[in-house]
């Protein structure tokens, strides 16, 4: 088999070919988009981050939420924390014997409710276990600037605890100090916004 | 109150974000369509969108007015795409490995991998970047320089997967393709 016979099997294979996915309505999107993200800097970044879209570093950078519905007029208009504020300081629930299974079911709006601190933050550095948090945007509790979170988790499942990456974006609940056993993949995607959101009302 | 310089960068950043989607949204929605599962893939698009207009200034070869190549600024931008998928993986991975243990099930499989199942046996035999390399020349049609802006790696390296990884497809279809005509042939045969 030649290479035009291969490139033609695997254009037949092509899922955009047979799709009916919609097209992207693209004004409606790029609305979103640009009014969605209030904190651009309009001057050229002069960061130290490598220019190419390193796999971890490129999805970092998304902020803020493009869903429908959502009011980010309250952010828009929202002063920049006082830099004098106290790091609110997080760690993990250890695992009380109940069992991680008990406390895994997807999270869902009736759950986020009963936490009395939740905020979107983005990684500003990682020391072991120690996670420093930038919030950028509060959902319910504090107004500190950052957050000191011990992602020290003793004898559980790997699978149930976050990875921090420097420069992503996640969306982190707790109460009274602690963040639950059970809160992986806070990782901050359109959805989990759009979960916060109407968890808190905004 | 925003001044007037302000104003007038802001209006020039929108417009250099506008040309730049205008080009490369479709190719971009296409790319994830051809990698993500269904349901996810509005979201994933939405992020890479959001990503590109916060890193409008990293975008590589956009100068101000229309996008006049889009193949200039393709790669970087299905780079950005790979990366916002890799971080879905990611979340939907530690989901359904939770699910798993509960459940003890294993994953269905994925819809539309049905028609010309060998194809799709075959390139998952591919390791995961080689695979990614192949579908980024079968599908989104790049160059392997392209490729090497897409997937970071050098231009030669991606010559070598690719060269290495059409040869291992080729050889596992056509076997295949011996094997059924050695089936059909067989039939024949046990007349005599």
């Amino acid at each position: 088999m030649n290479d035009e016979e291969l490139l033609a099997r695997m254009r037949a294979i092509d899922p955009a070919r047979t799709s009916d996915a919609p097209q992207p309505d693209i004004n409606r999107l790029l609305e979103a988009t640009m009014t969605a993200d209030t904190t651009v800097r309009t001057s050229p970044r002069t960061s130290d981050r490598p220019r190419r879209p390193l796999l971890l570093a490129a999805a970092a950078a998304a902020v803020l939420t493009v869903g429908a519905g959502i009011t980010w007029g309250v952010t828009a208009t929202r002063d920049t924390p006082p830099a004098a504020a106290a790091p609110l300081v997080l760690s993990l629930q250890q695992d009380t014997g109940g069992g991680p299974a008990t406390a895994c079911a997807e999270l869902d709006v009736t759950t986020l409710r009963q936490y009395t601190t939740a905020f979107e933050g983005t990684a500003t550095s990682i020391d072991g276990d120690q996670i420093t948090l930038r919030v950028d945007h509060w959902y319910r509790g504090e107004d500190a600037s950052t957050v000191q979170l011990d992602n020290t988790h003793e004898g559980q499942l790997e699978s149930f605890g976050q990875e921090f990456t420097v420069g992503q974006t996640y969306l982190v609940y707790a109460k009274d100090g602690k963040v639950p056993v059970c809160y992986g993949d806070a990782e901050a995607t359109p959805k989990l916004r759009s979960l916060y959101d109407r968890a808190y009302g905004q | 109150m925003e001044s007037m310089l302000e104003q007038e960068l802001a209006r020039a950043r929108e417009a250099r974000f506008d040309a730049l989607a205008r080009a490369v949204a479709k190719p971009l929605h296409r790319y994830l369509l051809r990698r993500a599962d269904a349901d996810a893939v509005d979201d994933i698009f939405a992020e890479t969108m959001l990503v590109l207009w916060r890193r409008l200034e990293d975008v590589p070869g956009l100068g101000k007015g229309p996008v006049t190549d889009p193949d200039s600024v393709l790669p970087w931008c299905y780079g950005v795409a790979r990366g916002c998928l890799s971080n879905a993986r990611r979340a939907d991975g530690r989901r359904l490995r939770l699910v798993e243990r509960l459940t003890r099930t294993a994953p269905p499989p994925k819809p539309g991998e049905t028609d010309h199942p060998e194809l799709h046996a075959a390139l998952g035999t591919l390791g995961a970047l080689d695979r990614e390399v192949t579908l980024l020349w079968a599908w989104e049609g790049l160059t392997p320089r392209e490729i090497a802006e897409v997937t970071a790696l050098t231009p030669n390296a991606v010559s070598i997967r690719l060269h290495r990884a059409k040869k291992k497809l080729a050889a596992l279809l056509d076997r295949k393709n011996d094997d059924k005509a050695g089936h059909e042939m067989g039939e024949g045969r046990s007349n005599r």
